[in-house]
């Protein structure tokens, strides 16, 4: 009987411990979502603010910063990351695009 | 002491002085030179930047007349042509004038103060102003000198401020366009509307020359693409897609929408700089606004 006890102790603490583990795993990889968009978000802000000062910026890319937003709200990480990369992408290349064209190329060949 | 004083000769040290200033004004004169060679210079740039672009709507267009071009897509597209005139007939944007007219009487004394030529005055219109060191379009003017005698302003997009523009360019129509860059600061404004409208942008990376240059008298889906010249004679105009009278400015955050780019704010500095280099084009071409448009 004491045996049996015993077995039975054992395997409950075999399996809370493998609980604890699967717990702890899904909480630290929710830290690292939350992590990473907080990043991505101050990072995406900042290249909306520099494609902005260079007129450069595209139509969608705030409405969708603030569908990114509204999805991590929702508690939604993983689409909001998505989209956010997507904003970020977007952000990146308006300020790019603003950047890459110099004044002596913009006119075209038959007005110089 | 007073030898030296009468003496007709010049001594050694005076001799030198006198060669250093003349060095310096040498140098001072041929500064102002190069300025007012800068300035003339630039000014042959901007003739030559009409001459180009009309140049290049008539080689394109050889059998539309110049005056015609005020008439943007009409003058391409016959089809369209019979329906805009028929529109004409009893055109939507005649209230407008009405109204125009009423809130014109309603603050003379202050718009004759602004405005001393009248209402018919859009053809001068966008002009540097050296004072605010501003491109100074119609409606900007118009708040401007509402500010100045402590009346409210007008939104940008409001019925108001559009019908009182439509009043005047009624008045202005048949005066030919006829747009100055005065100065260095004017030109740097005129450069920069240049710059934009010949500026990559938005997420079809479209510039607006790609449509109303290159493109221009060619279909988009149904629409034939007007072109550049002319473009700006006709406004505040009444759009059947907007089912109002809009401003200049409206269309431009629309073009800007169109190719995926963020619109800016009505009269912004950067739009109001555009409207420079895009109405100094049309220099010589008439006043018709307010139209109709599809």
């Amino acid at each position: 009987m004491d045996h049996r006890y015993a077995d039975n102790m054992k395997n409950l603490l075999l399996l809370a411990s493998v609980a604890i583990l699967i717990v702890s795993t899904i909480s630290l990889a929710s830290d690292d979502e939350k992590l990473s968009y907080e990043k991505l978000l101050t990072e995406t802000k900042s290249h909306i603010k520099k494609a902005q000062e260079v007129n450069g910026l595209w139509r969608d890319t705030e409405q969708l910063l603030h569908e990114a937003e509204r999805l991590h709200k929702s508690g939604d990480a993983a689409a909001a990351i998505k989209l956010l990369n997507e904003v970020n992408t977007q952000a990146r290349l308006g300020y790019q695009q603003a950047n890459s064209q110099t004044s002596q190329e913009l006119i075209p060949y038959y007005l110089q | 002491m007073g030898d030296e004083l009468l003496s007709p000769m010049p001594t050694k040290d005076n001799f030198f002085k006198a060669k250093y200033i003349f060095i310096i004004y040498f140098l001072l004169a041929c500064v102002a030179l190069t300025g007012v060679n800068n300035a003339v210079g630039n000014e042959k740039e901007n003739v030559q930047d009409i001459d180009k672009i009309q140049s290049y709507f008539k080689n394109r267009f050889p059998d539309i007349p110049f005056e015609e071009f005020s008439n943007g897509v009409y003058a391409l597209d016959e089809i369209a042509r019979e329906n805009w005139e028929a529109l004409e007939e009893f055109p939507p944007y005649e209230i407008h004038i009405d109204t125009g007219e009423s809130l014109w009487h309603q603050d003379l004394k202050h718009y004759s103060n602004c405005f001393p030529r009248g209402p018919g005055i859009k053809h001068l219109y966008p002009q540097w102003d050296q004072q605010l060191k501003t491109v100074v379009t119609l409606p900007f003017a118009i708040n401007a000198c509402r500010e100045q005698h402590g009346l409210d302003v007008y939104d940008y997009m409001s019925e108001e401020i559009n019908s009182l523009v439509a009043y005047m360019a009624y008045q202005s129509r048949g005066n030919k366009i006829d747009i100055e860059v005065p100065n260095q600061d004017a030109l740097s404004a005129y450069q920069q509307g240049k710059n934009f409208y010949f500026t990559r942008r938005g997420q079809l990376n479209f510039a607006c020359y790609h449509c109303h240059f290159d493109n221009a008298g060619k279909l988009l889906r149904t629409e034939t693409l007007g072109p550049a010249l002319g473009q700006t004679t006709g406004w505040p105009t009444y759009r059947n897609k907007w089912g109002a009278l809009g401003p200049l400015h409206r269309r431009y955050i629309g073009c800007n929408k169109q190719v995926r780019a963020a619109p800016l704010e009505p009269q912004s500095e950067t739009y109001r700089n555009l409207e420079y280099f895009h109405t100094h084009m049309n220099n010589g071409l008439p006043i018709n606004g307010p139209s109709v448009r599809r």
